[in-house]
């Protein structure tokens, strides 16, 4: 009667279990996105608060690298060195918390674009990054062109988001690669290219031959090959 | 009594292990369930976004054609604005909605050029009413044709409710197929819906589509002689390797190679066909501290201009990034700054050495050979009582700057600050109306070179 019982409870526990379970998978958060909305620092950031955050990791020792304003990878590596030490989360972005460990006050002023202005950098660096990490520098900075020569164009979307993620316009951005943190030579590619840096001289499109999807591509005239990629206008 | 024990253990072991795989099928199938169900609002989701679009653009190619037909008609300057502006705003929100219908297909980008052409020639409109210069016959005729073309498009589109009505059409379903939007989108680029050669002073202008490279003068170069270039603009490295890439065919021929220095640095240049000029070059440099002041790198960067025969060259603008200087520098003729005629050039602060050269807009304006005699009818001490209060005034100075269209114009440059923001205005210099107004915006942190 006893053992009956048993198994009866046991039963019921893994019942419960499973249910348990899987409301707790179906309910988990998509990804941590508790600071969305929130005044924060993060790589791709740009401004004052970002060279007074890295004068603050500087003078304690965390090595940011040099003091110019704008989060890129010895900041974030920084950071992190710093979250780690401090006992906070270790993900690499100075929300509320992070910056009153480092004695900083986050304000998301209304009298300054330094939050947003710095977006075009970091979404050219990903776009880069996603489609040509592993190309020669000159190839990468080349992506980079392309993708303004669009915005430029009339037959394109008039902004960087636009073009970047015009559906089916970039197979990184397609299969979510684009989603990956650029490195630093992305970010000195992407700043090569909003400077004016055209190696392609005017280029709308770019392709790899060995893995072109669309017959229509090879009707356009190529006017250099980079790496792996053929650039045509 | 043990054999029974030994049943009963038996028992229990084969309960629990089916109640295990039965809440492991529970989790699995409820998971799977879950999952199911989120792919399904996934897909309804994507296909409401899709027809919001849809009705979006149909709404907005409504309005454009209802403006440019009252267009006709209109007669005062405060209605002919309202209405141009209009079709500008619903040409931008109809680009849009066309941007998040792509699916894949090249042709889409003549309906969006259309859009962007209809909302550019717009503003062109508006600018020549606000600068009192009348509307033409041949002006009016192209407004006329936009709105047919308008028209047949919107008719067309505007039909596919019929197939999502009957035949149960699914966008979602249709990317990458054969379909009715696909089709009609097509019409425009096989000029099936013929539109007009738009030509007038705009960035959207077909005029545009054939620059000349003014600046390049001399012989063609072969490929050899071409890579020897590469040492002569390079000559504070020593190049140890030269290497042809490409040939680049846009609209001017040019050589590029990859070259190696001997401190085993690595970089890029483009050599011109004709005349073996310059045309960029960049050198890869892992960011170290800097070294060098803006001032030397500014120094360096013009040195550079003089050294490889780039004459009155001025730098303009500078901005740091980690350990690299940009610097823009523009010709100067008795005075005025050429805004067109840009040379860019990296400085890298830790070496105080050149790492990339840019001259492709010097290249493609630079023709004053025949220097024509600017109008200016506006004095520096009217243009400064515009800005009386409004702005701290830092500096002005004539420059000329490119207005689109491939028209230039003179200019007061007027460089201020207010409300800590750093602004440039181009005020005309014949007519005294503003051409241009500039925000230095915070990541573009730079300098105003004087």
């Amino acid at each position: 009667m006893n053992k009956k019982l048993i198994i009866m409870r046991s039963v019921c526990a893994l019942a419960v279990l499973a249910v348990v379970l899987t409301a707790a998978l179906a309910f988990l958060p998509d990804g941590g996105d508790e600071e969305i909305g929130a005044a924060v620092l993060k790589v791709g950031s740009s401004g004052h608060q970002v060279r007074t955050l890295q004068t603050k990791l500087n003078n304690w020792g965390y090595n940011a690298g040099t003091v110019d304003g704008i989060f890129g990878s010895n900041t974030l590596a920084a950071v992190k060195r710093f979250q780690a030490n401090n006992g906070l989360t270790v993900d690499g972005i100075v929300g509320a918390k992070t910056a009153a460990a480092l004695g900083m006050t986050l304000s998301g002023s209304s009298s300054s674009n330094s939050s947003y202005s710095s977006s075009d950098l970091y979404l050219l660096a990903k776009c880069i990054y996603a489609e040509a990490r592993g190309e020669p520098y000159i190839g990468q900075v080349a992506i980079g062109a392309v993708v303004l020569n669009r915005v430029e164009s009339s037959s394109f979307p008039n902004t960087i988001a636009g073009v970047i993620y015009q559906p089916y316009a970039f197979t990184a951005v397609s299969d979510g690669q684009i989603n990956l943190e650029p490195n630093d030579t992305a970010y000195k590619a992407a700043r090569d290219a909003l400077n004016g840096w055209d190696p392609t001289n005017g280029c709308i499109y770019y392709y790899n031959p060995s893995t072109a999807t669309s017959a229509w591509i090879w009707s356009r005239p190529i006017m250099l090959s980079i790496g792996r990629h053929n650039f045509a206008k | 009594m043990e054999k029974t024990n030994t049943g009963r253990k038996k028992i229990v072991i084969v309960a629990i292990v089916c109640a295990l795989l039965a809440a492991a099928a529970i989790t699995l199938g409820v998971l799977l369930g879950v999952y199911v169900g989120k792919s399904e609002d996934a897909r309804v989701d994507a296909e409401n976004s899709y027809r919001s679009d849809y009705f979006k653009l149909l709404d907005s190619l409504l309005d454009i054609e209802t403006n440019l037909s009252k267009m006709k008609i209109a007669s005062t300057q405060a209605m002919q604005t309202e209405l141009m502006l209009n079709t500008a705003i619903n040409a931008e929100l109809a680009g849009q909605c066309l941007n998040s219908l792509s699916q894949g297909d090249y042709h889409l980008e003549a309906t969006i050029k259309f859009c962007n052409q209809v909302q550019d020639f717009s503003k062109y409109i508006i600018k020549k009413i606000d600068y009192e210069e009348p509307i033409t016959d041949e002006d009016y005729e192209l407004l006329d044709n936009l709105h047919s073309v308008t028209l047949e498009l919107g008719t067309k589109l505007g039909s596919m409710q019929e197939n999502m009505q009957i035949d149960g059409y699914y966008f979602v379903e249709a990317i990458g197929e054969e379909d009715p939007f696909a089709d009609i989108v097509d019409d425009v680029a096989e000029d099936a819906i013929k539109y007009p050669t738009l030509i007038y002073d705009g960035p959207f202008s077909d005029g545009l589509d054939d620059p000349t490279p003014h600046a390049l003068k001399g012989e063609d170069v072969s490929q050899e002689q071409a890579a020897e270039k590469v040492s002569e603009y390079l000559s504070e490295y020593e190049v140890t390797g030269v290497e042809f890439v490409s040939v680049c065919t846009g609209y001017f021929d040019s050589y590029l190679f990859e070259f190696t220095t001997e401190e085993g640095k690595s970089g890029s240049a483009q050599i011109s066909k004709k005349g073996g000029h310059l045309v960029m070059f960049d050198l890869y440099e892992e960011m170290i501290m800097p070294t060098y002041g803006t001032e030397e790198g500014v120094a360096v960067a013009e040195r550079y201009c003089q050294t490889h025969g780039y004459d009155n060259m001025k730098a303009v603008w500078s901005t740091v990034s980690e350990s690299e200087l940009f610097v823009n520098l523009c010709y100067e003729y008795d005075g005025i700054i050429m805004y067109p005629d840009m040379i860019k050039i990296k400085v890298s602060l830790q070496t105080g050495k050149v790492i990339g050269f840019e001259a492709l807009e010097y290249i493609y304006n630079h023709n004053r050979e025949d220097e024509v005699d600017y109008s200016v009818t506006v004095t520096e001490e009217e243009v400064r009582a515009l800005y009386d209060g409004k702005l701290d005034i830092r500096s002005v100075r004539l420059a000329v700057i490119p207005v689109g269209g491939g028209t230039e114009k003179l200019c007061y440059e007027v460089y201020g600050v207010f409300d800590d923001y750093k602004y440039f205005v181009y005020v005309d210099a014949e007519k005294g109306v503003e051409l241009q107004v500039m925000q230095v915006i915070d990541s573009d942190d730079g300098e105003l070179l004087m």
